[in-house]
């Protein structure tokens, strides 16, 4: 009987692991695998009404310096695949590589001006649809083609992904650049309703890479670029807890610096039928240089009248976006269309954005100063 | 004069004894005018001869004054008077008498009398009390059970005062027929699973019981499980705790350990320094096992899914030095890692035969070279190395050695599942796990248990004077272990 | 050894083997159903949907206070004759049949799509209804013991989403309460599916050893799972906002991948392995409920043969639908039909049991 058992049982299980471990695809180990550093997207026109597809994948390469087993050089090359469609880009591409690539870690995901302006619905649909892929990779649009911003050598890092990673990861710095510039921030506002996406753009200059501005969509469409100051203001009405630098000059000696927090909020009303939102901004800050007004850290009316000159300059700055907003770019890129939504009802097919860029906005501005640094280095009048 | 009867008394014994080589007859006389003939029945190597000259043979050959007549009482008169041993007595059946040979007693037979005068000489040679070899303590006693049982049984009825402490006596085995003594607190175990126990022990019907091993293997109720249904342990005061908590303990003549049972899952990961330490230290090294056990068992079989099927898991930072180590390597993760975990083996287990410091040095250097050459040769990657490594070492943690060995073995159906299935697999082989662990039972008690009292001793060790009532997992009879004005202390006097 | 179905589990196991079959797959895409109707106040509906299990755990009482030795089966043989009540059992046994094979084909195309691309779903389906087979072989006393373990994981592994507080916008729930009552009350019958595989209760409550702490145990143990799934789809409005659930199949899954932990690159596959374990104690718990039920009515066949026999069968009732479409419409088609059936089932059993309360003695 004891016998009997083990000859079933052992035969059982033989054919169980191997009922199992057959047919398995899709899958390799993870150094025969081709590991994406950045992912591109560019269209390019055949005729006046088709384009075809480009997806360059920027990877890793990994070669041993001969002699030195220990060490292991890591740089990047690019590979692209063409076709008319996203999925025949696989394929097009796999014919060309020696592995078959793993997303999941990629860094960034670059798409050009043009590829943008043609519409980012294919390209986020295929995105959204992969389950491997890495939610917390940053996303920019490009000048030019994304080939060339993936190919482009940056000294000190194996591919430009991973420069380009801590440059739009880092920015939120300054400039009031908004933290949520990843891919799944995208997905919360694309096609969703009351905003469109408002995504950093990048373009290289020389051997740099820089950001010069912000990309603005309208129905998942790129129709404009704002460039960087006025990317600055709009980011500050967009976004609350942001920190940016505003200044004040007179000339090219005389100049006051504010590093300012913001905190935003946003109150929308219907008069005559017409939405009128009111943006109150506050901002608190730390005057970082100041050669222009005198005593303002000692005497009171001067720092109220210096929080109410940067107040002024703000105001005047947001009043000039709004309106390039109404007039130039055509598109609700402050994203005020989700506070009318919110208050007054979603999915009633009303168009949001045709509301916002008739609707009056109002920016109030309130500043205060909260640090003054270690001390001053001002001209005493007793010097003059 | 008869010796009918005295030859026929011998003739007895010596039967039941078997090979008549190791019995040494001594015939002597007692008395001077009218001698009485007696012998002396004794096992060679059994019996101490120094008691049995000081004590039998010197008083009745020469302080015996006068004579003795053959009276009904002699033997009595004989054990009152002349015997000095502390031990004797007076048996008529011929069994009991070689029963207590075959342990080191000594015979008198006098002629004409049909009784056996048992004269205790037990001696032998023993292993001293020493220190525990595989259990060692900081604060605790540096005693260990020895090989022989009267020793064991001492140590624990040194501690165990209280006079409802109960031993029961088992022979065991055909051919050998060894002593099993049987300890539990009868005021504190539970019936039915003491009998339970017994049944147990006596329909065990074999040729040999050498050692305690073997008897913990006839009464576990699942054998082909891969867990330990009986704890093992080599200190008295480890049996006193658990004695006091409901359970048995078995010992077993010719084992310098002890088995109790019924042992639950959760007692093979507490250790003894554990109660002799302060409640937050003890509490943090109870939670350093635990994570050991799950890094044990979990992290071979993480990495192999890794590497293997969800590359797009690896936390970035690790990836890129990760690849880079693995190029051009020879061998699958899956034999990387099982050639790895088997050398590591070899290592242990050859390290165990060898002898002492031989030993000690092929584990280290064994390890650092074939590790370092299995680099060089490009057969392993340093990251798997760190990983079978860590496994390794964390099944040193477990206190038992059971229960690190199943530990150890634990872990490769874990890989093979991973290997299979990925992640998933893992899910399914914890949740296997905890399912066999649920579903076994030991002498009626549920093999693991987490009842809401007992948590202060599972996963931290709450403070003792907490401690007021006994485990539930384990019946027992009395529920309260602790008058009632300690908890009110809190430690503040 | 004790004998597996006579032994007696206590009422907390009861509580935890309620949740541990309610909570199983149909809590991913319940923000997908019920902010279709409800829009942004689909949570409200959830709470609302709170009402069938308060229902079921009410008549379980009178039940339990009433007949305190029979489950539901017997009652059905004792009331309505033989046959008839045999036939109730069998639909009553479909129903968990039907959980058994929906979350089972759930699970595996939601672990394909994000951890398993690699492994054909026929192959993880055999091997995940392997497991709830085996678990259903060992008995009950084990199952309601890993129900106790696995209910403490659950709660960790619901309080996860909670992290997506910090990151949501409050705005994405408002505004409240403009969705028509109508509107609210549709979407809560969608969560019926969520809440179902309660009547579990029914089959065990004569086992259960303390009785006078049933009561309260079973209230807490739904109050459990409406504060769980209502705060669970709050959190998913709150952070995704309804058009973005629309566009998922699986939304408290992105909620969860908003958590960005330093060394681990991505939180899906801690979330995927606690979701595993925790789906695999539910479909044990359906698997174990079908073959009690149907030991009941072959009493010759013990509970390990009968685990063996019903093994087969529901696999090939899982295979058919493995794609997430077909599963769904055939759930939207069958599930409010089933509610309806246990509903009126289990309120006619109740109504007879009252109305014989006087001659219970005669019933012998």
């Amino acid at each position: 009987m004891k016998k009997n058992k083990f000859l079933i049982i052992i035969p059982l299980l033989v054919i169980i692991f191997s009922f199992f471990i057959t047919g398995i695809k899709n899958s390799d180990i993870v150094e025969n695998m081709e590991i994406v550093a950045g992912l591109g997207s560019d269209v390019e026109y055949k005729t006046p009404g088709s384009v075809s597809y480009s997806i360059p994948l920027s990877t890793y390469i990994f070669r041993g310096i001969s002699g030195d087993d220990e060490n292991v050089k890591v740089s990047s090359t690019v590979r692209k695949g063409v076709g008319k469609t996203l999925g025949q880009t696989r394929e097009n591409r796999q014919s060309k590589a020696d592995k078959k690539t793993i997303l999941g870690f990629e860094k960034v995901y670059i798409v050009s001006e043009s590829s943008a302006a043609y519409g980012l619905e294919p390209i986020v649909d295929i995105l959204f649809k992969n389950p491997q892929l890495n939610d917390t990779g940053y996303f920019a649009i490009c000048r030019g083609k994304a080939e060339d911003m993936l190919s482009h050598k940056v000294e000190g890092y194996p591919s430009s992904s991973d420069f380009i990673e801590g440059l739009l990861k880092n920015e939120f710095n300054y400039s009031f650049f908004p933290k949520n510039i990843k891919i799944t921030d995208l997905y919360t506002s694309l096609y969703v309703e009351g905003t469109n996406p408002v995504v950093p753009y990048i373009e290289t200059n020389g051997d740099n890479i820089e950001v010069s501005g912000m990309a603005l969509f309208k129905n998942g469409k790129m129709v404009a670029k704002s460039n960087f100051d006025d990317s600055k203001w709009l980011n500050l009405m967009r976004d609350n807890k942001v920190c940016g630098i505003v200044s004040l000059q007179k000339d090219s000696r005389n100049y006051a610096d504010l590093y300012a927090n913001s905190f935003r909020k946003v109150n929308v009303d219907k008069i005559h039928g017409k939405l009128h939102f009111t943006i109150n901004l506050k901002l608190k800050g730390s005057v970082i240089t100041n050669t222009y007004f005198k005593d303002i850290s000692k005497n009171e009316s001067a720092k109220r009248a210096f929080e109410e000159k940067i107040g002024e300059k703000v105001h005047r700055n947001c009043c000039s976006v709004i309106n390039k907003m109404k007039t130039e770019y055509k598109t609700d890129c402050l994203g005020l269309g989700k506070y009318a939504a919110a208050k007054y009802g979603r999915w009633s097919n009303v168009d949001w954005d045709k509301e916002v860029l008739d609707s009056s906005i109002d920016v109030n501005v309130k500043v205060s100063i909260e640090n003054w640094g270690r001390g001053s280095f001002e001209k005493n009048s007793r010097e003059q | 004069m008869d010796d009918f009867n005295m030859n026929d008394n011998i003739q007895k014994i010596v039967d039941g004894l078997g090979n008549t080589d190791t019995v040494i007859k001594r015939y002597f006389e007692i008395g001077s005018k009218l001698p009485v003939q007696a012998v002396l029945l004794y096992v060679d190597s059994l019996a101490d001869r120094e008691s049995i000259n000081l004590n039998i043979l010197k008083p009745l050959m020469l302080q015996v004054k006068g004579d003795l007549c053959l009276s009904a009482d002699i033997c009595d008169i004989i054990c009152k008077k002349y015997i000095t041993s502390s031990s004797t007595s007076v048996e008529n059946d011929a069994n009991k008498a070689i029963f207590a040979m075959k342990r080191g007693n000594t015979v008198l037979i006098i002629e004409q009398v049909d009784e056996f005068i048992v004269i205790d000489t037990k001696d032998g040679k023993y292993r001293q009390i020493s220190e525990p070899l595989n259990e060692y303590s900081v604060r605790g006693s540096r005693e260990g059970f020895v090989e022989n049982l009267e020793t064991n049984v001492s140590m624990i009825r040194r501690m165990v005062k209280h006079q409802d402490l109960t031993i029961e006596n088992f022979t065991l085995g055909k051919y050998t027929q060894t002593d099993i003594k049987l300890m539990y607190v009868d005021s504190i175990a539970d019936e039915s699973v003491m009998e339970k126990i017994r049944d147990r022990l006596s329909s065990i019907d074999v040729d040999s019981i050498t050692g305690a091993g073997i008897i913990e293997q006839y009464i576990e109720g699942h054998p082909y499980s891969l867990f330990p249904q009986c704890f093992a342990t080599e200190r008295p005061d480890i049996v006193i705790n658990d004695l006091l908590e409901g359970r048995a303990a078995i010992l077993c003549q010719g084992t310098p350990y002890a088995l109790v049972v019924p042992a639950l899952f959760i007692e093979f990961f507490q250790a003894v320094e554990d109660y002799y330490e302060r409640s937050i230290l003890s509490s943090m090294i109870r939670i350093l096992r635990l994570l050991a056990v799950i890094l044990v068992i979990t992290l071979p079989a993480a990495y192999l899914s890794f590497i293997k099927f969800n590359s797009e898991l690896i936390p970035v930072k690790f990836l890129l030095p990760l690849v880079s180590t693995r190029q051009g390597l020879l061998l699958t993760p899956l034999i990387e890692i099982l050639c790895m975990e088997m050398i590591v083996e070899f290592l242990r287990e050859g390290g165990l035969r060898l002898p002492g410091k031989i030993g000690q040095t092929l584990s280290l250097v064994g390890g650092f070279i074939i590790g370092d050459a299995a680099l060089r040769a490009k057969l392993v990657s340093p990251a798997t190395l760190v990983v079978v490594g860590t496994a390794v070492i964390g099944t040193f943690v477990i206190p038992n050695y059971d229960m690190s060995l199943s530990i150890r073995i634990a872990r490769f159906p874990m890989i093979i599942l991973a290997d299979i299935f990925g992640i998933v697999g893992i899910a399914a082989g914890w949740y296997l796990i905890l399912l066999h662990l649920f579903s076994m039972d030991t002498f009626g008690v549920q093999y693991l248990s987490l009842k809401k009292n007992d948590l202060k001793d599972i996963f931290i060790r709450g403070q003792l004077w907490n401690m007021d009532k006994r485990p539930e997992s384990m019946p027992n009879k009395n529920k309260i272990r602790m008058g009632n004005s300690m908890k009110k202390f809190r430690g503040r006097h | 050894m004790q004998n597996s179905s006579e032994s007696k589990i206590t009422s907390y196991q009861l509580l935890c083997i309620l949740t541990g079959t309610a909570i199983g797959i149909g809590l991913m895409d319940l923000p997908n159903q019920v902010t279709e109707i409800a829009k942004q106040n689909g949570w409200v509906s959830v709470i609302i949907g709170g009402i069938y299990p308060l229902y079921i755990v009410y008549i379980a009482d009178i039940l339990q206070n009433k007949f305190p030795d029979e489950n539901i089966l017997q009652l059905s043989r004792k009331f309505l004759g033989k046959v008839f009540g045999n036939l109730l059992n069998l639909l009553f046994m479909f129903n968990f049949i039907l959980y058994t094979t929906t979350v089972a084909s759930g699970l595996t195309i939601l672990l394909s799509t994000f951890i398993m691309y690699f492994m054909s779903p026929i192959k993880l389906l055999v091997f995940i209804v392997s497991l709830g087979a085996i678990s259903s072989y060992s008995g009950l006393r084990p199952l309601a013991n890993i129900n106790e373990l696995i209910f403490v994981f659950t709660i960790v592994v619901a309080l996860i989403p909670l992290v997506a507080l910090g990151r949501g916008k409050l705005l994405n729930v408002l505004p409240l309460f403009d969705s028509s009552v109508e509107s609210l009350f549709k979407a809560s019958v969608e969560s019926c599916f969520s809440y179902g595989g309660i009547e579990i209760i029914f089959l065990f409550y004569p086992l259960v050893s303390d009785r006078e702490k049933f009561k309260s145990y079973m209230l807490k143990g739904v109050l459990f799972l409406i504060i769980l799934y209502s705060s669970l789809t709050f959190l998913t409005i709150y952070y995704c906002g309804i058009d973005l659930i629309k566009k998922s199949f699986w939304s408290i899954l992105i909620a969860t991948k908003s958590i960005e932990i330093p060394i681990i690159n991505n939180f899906r596959f801690i979330f995927m392995f606690l979701w595993s374990i925790v789906n695999f104690k539910t479909i044990s718990n359906s698997y174990f409920a079908s073959v009690f039920i149907l030991k009941d009515m072959f009493k010759k066949l013990s509970i390990k043969k009968l685990s063996v026999i019903l093994f087969p069968f529901i696999v090939l009732m899982s295979s058919n639908y493995i794609n997430e479409e077909a599963r769904r419409t055939f759930l939207k088609f069958i599930v409010p039909k089933y509610t309806l059936f246990n509903i009126v089932f289990l309120t006619v059993i109740c109504l007879i049991g009252l109305l014989k309360k006087d001659g219970l003695n005669e019933e012998k």
